[in-house]
């Protein structure tokens, strides 16, 4: 009779803490949903790769790496070096004038003539096209 | 409790212990669980050892890796049905890419044939690119170092090196890069050290990332042989829809 307490004792601690481990895993999950919504709040989200064309999405991954550093927003109490860019200042430049700034840049700007590949700069202006942060500040 | 009692509870805690895995994991781990497997071979159809085969379900997270053996054969573990895009690639050969649809059962075959290619600088490691650098004269080992603890200690050096730029272009980035803090806060007080070296380092990054040829001998390191190459390696992604500043 003392074995069958003890094992139906054991039975329900296990059982216990197996479901108390579930209900852990559900909650911090929750707790994870929370912050990574929080975060997506605080940052300018950029277009989806699924939504770009291909010409666009290779865009995407130059500007991100090569250019983001200094014209996408900052993080708050942080300053972009660069103006940020988008569509609205690829409309109000003109495609020539921003393919002739990657190419030679300026006094602030090196110039990418050595390293980006004409076809890889229209891709960068193509992907600035798509881009709309300016309408969301 | 007797001792016999104590015993029996203990096998009981044990027995428990060893099936709550399965609790939790997905009950379908049968001999019927899909595989992937298959060869890499060079252009003139030599196998390649230490190819990095990876493949993820499309529109998934998660990316799985393996490497190719000594025979030129890699094989996936047991995974789940679905679609998934594979890929095969090695440093200074164009990546292989392929999407393949494995069914609930069964095994699937995916070959691939790399091409060698010269353009393989975005390939290249931060490793790799330290070691590139020129460093057979005592000026050369001195400029690489002041390299080293000026740029990358922030940067990767795959970072700080992927662009060429000319002399105005890296005059441009040495301007800006002084006043950044460790922290990467601009519009601090010029960095006395960056200050310090700022011509020579403008010379330097001229003449290795430069519009003339550069001294940098670009030399891949080995793949991996033998128990090296059998490592499986997983990735979670993070999606990157937002600013990644």
């Amino acid at each position: 009779m003392k074995l069958m307490k003890t094992l139906v004792l054991i039975f329900y601690g296990l059982s216990f803490t197996t479901l108390t481990g579930a209900q852990t895993g559900e909650s911090s999950k929750k707790e994870e949903t929370k912050v990574a919504s929080r975060s997506a709040a605080d940052v300018v989200p950029l277009p989806s790769i699924k939504s770009l064309t291909t010409a666009q999405t290779a865009g995407k991954k130059l500007f991100v790496q090569r250019c983001s550093v200094c014209h996408l927003p900052a993080l708050p109490s942080y300053t972009a070096y660069g103006p940020v860019l988008d569509s609205v200042v690829v409309a109000d430049r003109g495609d020539e004038a921003i393919r002739d700034r990657i190419l030679h840049g300026s006094a602030r700007m090196p110039g990418f003539q050595y390293t980006l590949s004409p076809t890889e700069i229209d891709q960068i202006v193509e992907y600035l096209k798509h881009l709309a942060l300016s309408k969301k500040e | 409790m007797s001792r016999i009692e104590l015993s029996l509870a203990l096998v009981i805690l044990l027995s428990f212990l060893a099936c709550r895995p399965s609790l939790s994991a997905p009950a379908d781990n049968s001999s019927a669980t899909p595989m992937l497997a298959g060869t890499v071979r060079g252009a003139g159809g030599e196998p390649m050892e230490g190819v990095t085969v990876s493949a993820a379900t499309v529109g998934g997270t998660i990316t799985t890796s393996v490497y190719t053996d000594d025979q030129g054969r890699y094989y996936f573990p047991a995974t789940h049905g679905g679609k998934y895009r594979v890929w095969a690639q090695a440093v200074g050969y164009q990546a292989a890419r392929v999407d393949v649809e494995l069914n609930s059962k069964g095994k699937a075959r995916q070959d691939f044939t790399l091409t060698a290619t010269r353009d393989f600088e975005r390939q290249l490691t931060s490793p790799e690119w330290l070691s590139a650098l020129p460093d057979e004269k005592p000026d050369d080992v001195r400029l690489k170092l002041i390299f080293v603890h000026s740029c990358t200690t922030c940067h990767s050096a795959a970072f700080a090196l992927q662009n060429k730029f000319d002399e105005a272009g890296w005059k441009a980035i040495l301007a800006r890069m002084e006043t950044i803090n460790v922290y990467g806060k601009a519009g601090e007080p010029p960095s006395p050290v960056i200050q310090h070296y700022k011509e020579e380092l403008v010379a330097y990054l001229t003449s290795v990332r430069g519009p003339e040829p550069s001294p940098l001998k670009i030399k891949p390191f080995p793949r991996p042989t033998g128990d090296a190459a059998r490592v499986v390696v997983t990735e979670f992604n993070i999606p990157s829809a937002a600013n990644p500043n």
